[in-house]
């Protein structure tokens, strides 16, 4: 048979000035990260890994485009890791005001620095909890963004639910559970305890069909130098409530407790902006959860609450010859509306961590390629901090290296208090094409 | 000769050097028309910048920009990174204002963000190079005072030499530089070659601009080639214009974020 060959190569020629004309582009990375106190043995306890990031974007005219992004990832250390992932696969049209986008997407709303509340579609790949680098998960979704003037009306339908990735129970991340809890028939705190056994039960998640369906609106507009916009998420938590229930023998002393993990349905009202004045900008961010116990009869669900947040940044320039000091400060915090006093989540809840928490950050640049850095946060409910100073350097055009040192502590009843051990050294090589 | 025949012929002299005195425009008026040369609806490029540091080291980036110019003399300018590719697709808008501080937003691919960003201070370097915002600005005639100085030839090119000091209030505020040197063509009325000296006067850049060609389809001039030189430090910052495209009907609404955005 010849005409199969003749017709490949028909095609191919046909395709080969499409293929000329997009972009390949992409990253080589090396990650090495040691953890300072060495922990338990059935832990993973370190990092050592490479990733190839491809990516393609192919303009076909002024009106439409396609863009594909895969990484491929080996850890020697972790090789449930090792991973071939579709990172975005999208095609977009920009016909007259409008821009429409369809297929797997990383959406990024919000306007603060630190922490957005308003960013709720996109889930997050939380495996490791430091490692804040490129770690969103595209959603399968289609958004559609108006501009009219000033003005910019954006909507986005994510037809099915996509949870966020938690770590794994060999992870150093993963919180070890208490082996005693306390004895109800003794309410009192310092009564005798019972030994506790856990068994997970099978997740929960949104029924898929139309019922997993989410979706979001927002306004975005600019006046007089202020950048804002207003939203509305209708959808789901990407993190789990962990619903328990707990048989206790009490001729033995023992509780055995059954966890599940279970998704919520969750809607949010929320806002930001910025703007500047001379060389300070400033900007906020706020979104107001409403949760599925709007009662707040259920403790495993969060009951509604605001968070917010609002920071300032200065740069000063030259504070030593060609030396620039960038300097960034946010407040964050928690609100239960109305107030039940109630606690929301527990201390490993990654939704909760930030309640009323000051972040900041401090980028001294020794010219274009060179630049210290220190950031951090402390809870000062909770008393506890991290802090991670590092030194960047691009070595040539392309080609970053990177070393970061990152330090947890506070009381053991907090989040960042419980990994305090995992204080670790991240060395970084990256080089892109 | 008679005493009568040289008082005519002295007079002679003297109306003759009078009327090629009165025939040598003031640096107001070079200016003016360096102005009218230089002025654009809209200019986009699309260049390389080198930047050599005083031990020789290179770091070559490849940009375009796209500006456009308001009746009122304001300027939107869209800068987009081509190369290398860790900062490739980082945009930068910004619309000067006349009532306000102007509007900049940077666009970082990598966390699919626009970040509205302060505004420098004049002397803050541009991207690193060697310009700063102040250099880059559009020449404001009513901020400064412009007197011819001399006539001199650079690179086998005559041009007028103006100095150039700021009279505004605000301008002396903000400005990196006590007076200006520029090098005036006499054909092509560009700068070709400008001296900056700093608050204490002392000679801290030079400027040099060369590859002189008309832009396709117009009356324009404009420099392919121009080098911006730290003199004190040895850094240097060369920019290479690949290509040139004037007054193309660039409308406002392309500076905004959707197009900051959109990557190119």
């Amino acid at each position: 048979m010849r005409t199969t060959p003749i017709l490949l190569l028909h095609l191919l020629s046909g395709a080969g000035p499409l293929i000329a004309q997009a972009q390949l582009s992409g990253f080589v990375e090396y990650d090495n990260i040691t953890y300072l106190k060495k922990g338990n043995a059935a832990k993973i306890n370190s990092r050592n890994q490479g990733i190839l990031q491809l990516e393609l974007r192919h303009r076909a005219s002024g009106v439409a485009e396609a863009f594909g992004s895969v990484e491929i990832r080996a850890d020697q250390a972790d090789p449930a890791r090792n991973r071939v992932f579709l990172d975005e696969a999208y095609i977009s049209l920009y016909i007259g005001d409008a821009d429409i986008r369809v297929g797997k997407q990383i959406y990024a709303w919000g306007r603060a620095d630190a922490l957005n509340p308003t960013d709720n579609l996109t889930v997050w790949d939380f495996s490791d909890i430091l490692d804040t680098d490129d770690e969103k998960i595209g959603a399968l979704s289609a958004r559609v963004e108006y501009y009219f003037g000033d003005w910019m009306v954006e909507g986005v339908l994510v037809p099915s639910f996509t949870a966020s990735v938690l770590p794994g129970v060999d992870s150093r991340w993963w919180p070890e559970l208490p082996a005693t809890i306390p004895n109800p028939a003794y309410p009192r705190l310092g009564g005798p305890t019972l030994a506790a056994s856990y068994t997970s039960a099978e997740s929960v998640l949104p029924d898929e069909g139309v019922e997993s369906t989410q979706y979001a609106v927002r306004l975005s507009g600019l006046a007089t130098g202020w950048d804002f916009s207003i939203s509305w998420f209708d959808g789901f938590d990407d993190l789990p409530a962990i619903h328990t229930s707990t048989v206790i023998d009490s001729t033995t002393a023992t509780a055995e407790i059954v966890l599940q993990q279970r998704y919520h349905r969750r809607r949010a009202i929320g806002m930001d902006f910025a703007t500047t004045m001379g060389r300070l900008g400033v900007r906020g961010e706020a979104a107001y959860y409403l949760t599925e116990d709007w009662r707040g009869v259920d403790p495993a669900i969060d009951d509604p609450y605001l968070q917010y947040t609002l920071g300032l940044d200065y740069t000063f320039s030259d504070v030593w010859p060609d030396k620039d000091l960038f300097v960034l400060v946010e407040w964050v915090q928690e609100v239960q509306v109305p107030n039940r006093n109630t606690v929301t989540g527990g201390i490993t809840d990654l939704n909760h961590v930030f309640r009323k928490s000051l972040f900041g950050k401090v980028d001294l640049s020794f010219g274009e390629f060179t630049k210290l850095t220190l950031e951090g946060v402390v809870n000062l409910d909770s008393e506890d901090w991290w802090v991670r100073p590092g030194f960047q350097w691009s070595v040539t055009d392309g080609v970053q290296v990177k070393a970061e040192a990152d330090l947890l502590g506070g009381p053991e009843d907090s989040f960042f208090g419980l990994f305090r051990d995992n204080r670790r050294l991240h060395l970084r090589l990256k080089y892109s094409f | 000769m008679n005493i009568p025949n040289r008082i005519s012929n002295l007079a002679l002299l003297g109306l003759l050097t009078g009327s090629l005195w009165a025939q040598q425009p003031t640096g107001r008026e070079i200016m003016e028309r360096y102005k009218a040369q230089d002025r654009t609806q809209d200019l986009s490029a699309e260049q390389t910048m080198t930047l050599t540091n005083s031990r020789g080291g290179e770091r070559e980036r490849r940009l375009t920009y796209v500006t456009r110019t308001d009746a009122d003399g304001n300027r939107r300018m869209l800068v987009r990174f081509l190369a290398p590719a860790d900062v490739a697709r980082t945009g930068f808008l910004s619309i000067e204002r006349s009532d306000r501080d102007d509007d900049r937003w940077l666009y970082l691919p990598a966390l699919r963000k626009t970040r509205r960003i302060a505004g420098s201070d004049k002397t803050d370097k541009f991207v690193g190079s060697e310009f700063t915002y102040e250099d880059l600005d559009s020449e404001k005639l009513d901020l400064h005072e412009y007197t011819l100085i001399g006539s001199e030839t650079v690179d086998g090119v005559d041009a007028w030499v103006i100095e150039a000091v700021a009279t505004d209030p605000e301008r002396l505020e903000e400005t990196g530089y006590s007076k200006r040197e520029l090098w005036i063509s006499k054909v092509h009325y560009l700068v070709i070659q400008a001296k900056y000296y700093d608050g204490s006067g002392g000679y801290v850049k030079l400027f040099r601009a060369t590859d002189i060609r008309q832009i396709p389809n117009s009356e324009k001039w404009r420099a392919y080639h121009m080098t911006m030189e730290d003199v004190r430090k040895g850094n240097k910052t060369t920019l290479q214009v690949l290509e040139y495209e004037i007054d193309q009907g660039i409308p406002d609404r392309y500076f905004s974020e959707r197009y900051l955005k959109r990557g190119g």
